[in-house]
């Protein structure tokens, strides 16, 4: 089973949460789209070798590099995304690398921490809802995960989520605030996935 | 042509706002959706969610447009419209009669060269793979007439 991971990534600390998050899902066996993972696999140890050769990288990086650490050169403004050899971030390019990860997936999880839903992350659980409504079989639902204290303590009233949004994840799924039970929803659907 | 107006609707000057816009959009000939101005009347021992409702509410109005106007004013697009412009594309994509999304945004925050941190790429893009961003309502209204002109050839 695939999954896609929605959440505000725009922080370093929110990216490690949610890198390790996936980690703990593959460890089960579920395959997990993480968007600002998603141009790591493109970056090849030849184009590493040669930014190496020019000076660029330290000499210790021709024994092996961590992609993270090199996009995190790319957002520190440190190297461009063209010596890279990575597309142009464009509005269309961000869509379109995400949307092949939304496409492929056969669930969602949508971190839903921040004074709303972030709205990239609410676009994503509308694109996922959209085409659960036209293929059941496939997309098993969008679980829900929120840590924000503010929400948390809604709980019983729905999380002070936004009732449209809110309404779309009672629809296909749960929320709760526990990784654990996240987890156990997720193998839920694998099960039923793979029968 | 029936189109669904997606906005944060959340204060009084933002609903005033959409409901004149919507007036404005019925002189041209163009039957908008407008969440405020439709809901449902409550079923007595309705079962379902406060949540589910408004879901169910909305959905109709998305199900049954042929385009969406998508107000995207704000710090960020608000959650609500954000992910009803998600469920548009996806619609989109299996249903010939839906034409597409036309943003509406002036705001200075999230503008190219603004004092903000601009639009959220994944949803610019999700419009743009769709639409038009539009600064106002007129130019809004051209698009939505050039659509509706082709969904009648």
């Amino acid at each position: 089973m695939k999954i896609y991971f929605a959440g505000p990534l725009f922080t370093p600390y929110v990216r490690q949460f949610i890198s390790e998050q996936a980690r703990k899902l593959r460890a089960k066996g579920i395959e997990v789209f993480v968007p600002h993972e998603r141009f790591n696999q493109m970056i090849t140890p030849e184009r590493v070798d040669l930014l190496v050769n020019q000076g660029v990288l330290p000499e210790t990086m021709r024994k092996g590099f961590d992609p993270e650490e090199l996009m995190g050169m790319v957002r520190d403004g440190k190297l461009s995304r063209e010596q890279l050899g990575l597309p142009k971030m464009t509005p269309e390019t961000i869509f379109d690398t995400d949307f092949e990860g939304l496409n492929s997936a056969n669930a969602v999880l949508a971190l839903l921490d921040g004074t709303q839903v972030d709205d990239g992350t609410a676009c994503e659980i509308g694109i996922f809802f959209g085409q659960m409504q036209l293929d059941r079989h496939n997309k098993k639902g969008i679980v829900g995960f929120i840590t924000d204290s503010r929400g948390v303590r809604l709980r019983s009233s729905g999380f002070g989520q936004n009732l449209f949004v809110l309404g779309a994840l009672e629809a296909s799924g749960e929320i709760f605030t526990d990784f654990d039970l996240v987890t156990e929803l997720l193998l839920r659907w694998k099960t039923e996935l793979e029968q | 042509m029936k189109i669904y107006f997606a906005g944060p609707l959340f204060t009084e000057y933002e609903r005033d706002y959409i409901s004149r816009c919507a007036v404005k959009l019925r002189e041209n000939g163009i039957q908008p959706f407008v969440p405020h101005e439709s809901f449902n009347p409550p079923i007595p021992d309705d079962p379902r969610s406060k949540a589910i409702r408004c879901l169910e509410n909305d959905l109709d109005g998305i199900v049954g447009a042929q385009a969406m106007v998508a107000l995207i004013n704000g710090n960020e697009v608000d959650d609500g419209t954000a992910c009803e412009i998600g469920i548009f594309y996806s619609l989109m994509q299996s249903d010939p009669t839906k034409k597409g999304i036309v943003a509406l945004h002036g705001d200075w925050r999230t503008k190219d060269g603004g004092e903000g941190k601009g639009l959220n790429g994944f949803v610019l893009g999700c419009i743009l793979k769709t639409g038009v961003v539009c600064t106002n309502l007129d130019d809004a209204i051209a698009q939505l007439k050039k659509w509706k002109s082709e969904g009648e050839a």
